[in-house]
């Protein structure tokens, strides 16, 4: 591999390239080809984010095999690796609907865009037209002194190191105005548990729990009353809407039985031990 | 072969000065957040932030050696020698830039420190300095990548600041910004890239001598000059030239006002830091042909902002629209550039412009921030209720009456008068008679509103008016109501200083 990627280096742009680049053009092209068309019509976002990130690593891949390692490596990391990822997170997260909108929220955007579009097309393909490009030197002469990392290097921290240290204060500022921006500040102060407190005392519910079946109890189903230890009734304990209903137990139905109870407790030991209640 | 960058850290101390107040206004707050007792800490952090780069300001001014900084090595070129570029020089168009771009920016910090921002104190001075920081690089910027990174720093953070407002216009105004600001940022990059693919250069004075060569071919001057464009398209946003200023009214409205002085003052000034930067020194070979179409976008520009400021009744509105007027004005002499010969009495023109321009905008700015918020309606006030103020609040409209002059161009605003002589003569002088009419129309439209405002201050109270609330002015609102007028008084007597600001070479 290594010496294919030194051979078609060697070989000037003129040359044809070697039997293994070409091959490998031919599997990358029609995968990343695909890929993009893929992120143009894909009808969901997430679909598009991973086509997109399928480009993203076959130019990567293309970059590698062209002697560009440096270049190459980014894009995988850079590209695919953070941006997408960012992106499918978003997408995820915020969940985008695949529903296509069929108003103009602009009056007239749709024909304005189709109009600048078509201007900025004839515009980059006006000016890259024009362009004149020097005789090719080849990727050795290019790559030999001192080397396409190290003079990446010398235009970031020496040609251009004041851009790059203001670039620094420019993203500092943005994040900054971002959460400046996404800020949400509170109208009224947050509520404490102490305000929360005096708010229930205040409105006059009760505030014990619920009543208990009670020790008299036959049934602790939700739509059998719990009997308050003068073996009443207590319709608090059941739900309202059972009461609306009209799906509650008699009261007298679960009160009845109270006198054996208490002549069961009047005999503790005695042998009717099948109500359960020696447990 | 290593290299180790030559950094000239007093030529960057305007920049650096405002970026160590960030830093070290993050650290107090990081430290002690929300520390009430602090508060007073972080203005002073800020404010001296701006002190020290207006120190460093003057002292590389008394200075005067000429320095430069970041450069790339020359050596033999192709084409013969090739003279190292620099990225950062310090020259008299930077300093120039600087200093009215810090004198605005602590004037603007001093209306907000107890008004929109004492709730906000972190981010607002944040989000000021690193403003201030871009425009002192940019007026210092001599490469397109540094240009355009320092024209983001300097008017990024406005759409924070405007932000801030915490309510629904407030957030409204801030997004209508960011939209704007990141369309002419698109704009601005094809631009500046079609300038790079046209020289293959990126620094200007490098790009300078690439199109002055005497054999171009029409290709290359044709993308070069649909690039410069395009690149003043996107900075036309910027100083809301017509047809980019359709952010401007609401943006101000929505703004918190002294934030809407500082995109008035200093935001402006980044912008024709740019054009100036962009237009003057690295494209000085293209002069015919951006000339004229700086010049039809002044002379729009000046014309639509002063009809429909004419029909304005809120008083922050009509100013958004005299500032979309006066940015027409601060372009008008650079549409008289005709060849590289006539560039550098344009560019002293306009700055000179500039520097009247951002004096009495202050001034009035002023006056509206104390009236806005001794008035119930507050921001929304309107014309009408000038009523009368001269009577209740002698001072403040002696002021206002006076910024409005010389806004208007009108005696006793000597200022305003001999900038709008100085801004029309290089049309005069180099025949563009057209634009010269079209100015002189202006000054009329101009003095119409004005005037009208003006006139108001000293006409009687109406029937209607409640009774007059006593203005309690704070010391720091003093202080840039004082030094603001001192500003336009001094320039009114000594009329010189804004005629004859860059006498020297232009670099």
């Amino acid at each position: 591999m290594t010496s294919a990627m030194q051979l078609s280096g060697m070989l000037a742009a003129t040359d044809p390239p070697g039997t293994a680049e070409t091959a490998l053009f031919w599997v990358l092209a029609p995968v990343t080809v695909v890929a993009a068309c893929g992120l143009l019509f894909a009808r969901k976002a997430v679909h598009a984010a991973l086509s997109m990130a399928l480009v993203m690593i076959g130019l990567g891949v293309a970059y590698l095999v062209h002697d560009a390692p440096f270049l190459g490596a980014v894009q995988v990391f850079v590209y695919t690796g953070a941006v997408m990822m960012l992106f499918l997170f978003v997408v995820m997260l915020i969940g985008v609907s695949a529903a296509d909108s069929l108003v103009e929220t602009i009056k007239g955007q749709r024909l304005v865009a189709v109009v600048l579009g078509l201007g900025l097309v004839l515009l980059l393909t006006g000016a890259i037209s024009q362009a004149t490009l020097d005789e090719t030197v080849g990727l050795v002469a290019v790559n030999e002194d001192p080397g396409n990392v190290t003079m990446i290097a010398f235009r970031i921290f020496d040609d251009y190191v004041w851009a790059f240290e203001l670039t620094g204060a420019l993203l500092i500022t943005a994040a900054l105005g971002a959460m400046v921006l996404t800020h949400r500040e509170r109208l009224t102060p947050r509520t404490t548990q102490r305000q929360l407190a005096a708010d229930r005392i205040a409105e006059g519910a009760v505030k014990a729990p619920l009543p208990a079946p009670g020790v008299f109890a036959r049934h602790n189903a939700v739509d059998t009353p719990a009997l308050l230890p003068d073996g009443t009734p207590s319709e608090a304990s059941v739900n309202r809407v059972l009461r609306a209903r009209g799906q509650v137990r008699s009261a007298e139905e679960t009160a009845a039985p109270t006198a054996v109870i208490q002549s069961e407790f009047a005999e503790p030991l005695g042998d009717g031990t099948e109500e359960g209640g020696s447990r | 072969m290593t290299r180790v960058p030559s950094v000239d850290w007093v030529a960057l101390a305007p920049v650096v000065a405002p970026l160590l107040g960030v830093v070290l206004v993050l650290v107090v707050d990081a430290v002690a957040p929300r520390a009430a007792r602090l508060a007073r800490v972080h203005d002073a952090l800020a404010v001296a932030g701006l002190v020290a780069a207006g120190a460093a300001v003057t002292w590389l001014a008394v200075d005067g050696a000429a320095r430069s900084t970041v450069c790339v090595p020359g050596g033999d070129g192709e084409a013969g020698l090739v003279l190292p570029s620099c990225s950062y020089v310090v020259s008299d168009l930077t300093l120039t830039l600087q200093a009215i771009a810090v004198v605005g920016a602590l004037g603007c910090l001093l209306l907000a420190v107890d008004g929109p921002a004492a709730a906000d104190r972190t981010p607002h001075h944040v989000l000021l300095l690193s403003a201030v920081a871009g425009v002192a690089a940019l007026a210092g910027a001599r490469d397109l990548a540094t240009l355009v990174i320092a024209l983001e720093t300097a008017s990024l953070p406005a759409v924070g600041l405007v932000a801030l407002r915490r309510d629904a216009q407030g957030a409204q105004a801030g997004i209508t910004l960011l939209l704007t600001a990141v369309a002419s940022l698109g704009l601005l990059l094809l631009g500046v890239a079609l300038i790079h693919a046209a020289t293959g250069e990126l620094h200007l004075d490098r790009i300078a001598t690439a199109l002055s060569g005497p054999d171009l071919s029409g290709a290359v001057l044709a993308v070069a000059g649909l690039g410069t464009v395009l690149g003043v398209a996107g900075i036309g946003f910027k100083l809301s030239a017509v047809p980019f200023h359709l952010w401007t009214p609401d943006t101000y409205a929505g703004a918190p006002l002294p934030i809407a002085a500082f995109l008035a003052v200093v935001s402006k000034t980044a912008g024709l830091a740019a054009v100036v930067v962009l237009l003057a020194l690295g494209l000085p070979a293209l002069a015919g042909s951006w000339g004229l179409v700086v010049a039809v976008l002044a002379a729009v520009t000046v014309t639509v902002g002063n009809l429909v400021a004419l029909r304005q009744r809120v008083a922050v509105r009509l100013l958004a629209w005299s500032t979309v007027a006066q940015a027409g004005w601060v372009l008008l002499p650079l549409g008289a550039a005709v060849d590289a010969a006539s560039v550098p009495t344009a560019v002293a023109a306009s700055v000179g412009y500039l520097v009247a321009y951002a004096a009495a905008t202050l001034a009035v700015f002023t006056v509206v921030v104390l009236l806005a918020r001794h008035h119930p309606a507050g921001e929304e006030h309107t014309l009408a209720d000038y009523r009368g103020l001269a009577r209740r609040e002698p001072v403040a409209a002696a002021v206002l009456g006076f910024g409005l002059a010389c806004l208007a161009g009108l005696p006793p605003g000597v200022m305003g008068l001999v900038a709008k002589l100085v801004a029309v003569r290089p049309l005069v002088d180099n025949g563009v008679w057209v634009i010269a009419v079209i100015a002189a129309v202006n000054v009329v439209l101009g003095v119409l509103y004005y005037l009208r405002w003006g006139a108001l201050l000293v006409a009687a109270p109406g029937a209607g008016d409640g009774a007059p609330v006593t203005w309690r002015v704070r010391p720091a609102e003093g202080l840039v109501l004082g030094g603001a007028a001192a500003l336009c008084v001094a320039f009114s007597v000594l009329p010189q200083v804004v005629a004859g600001v860059l006498p020297g070479v232009l670099r």
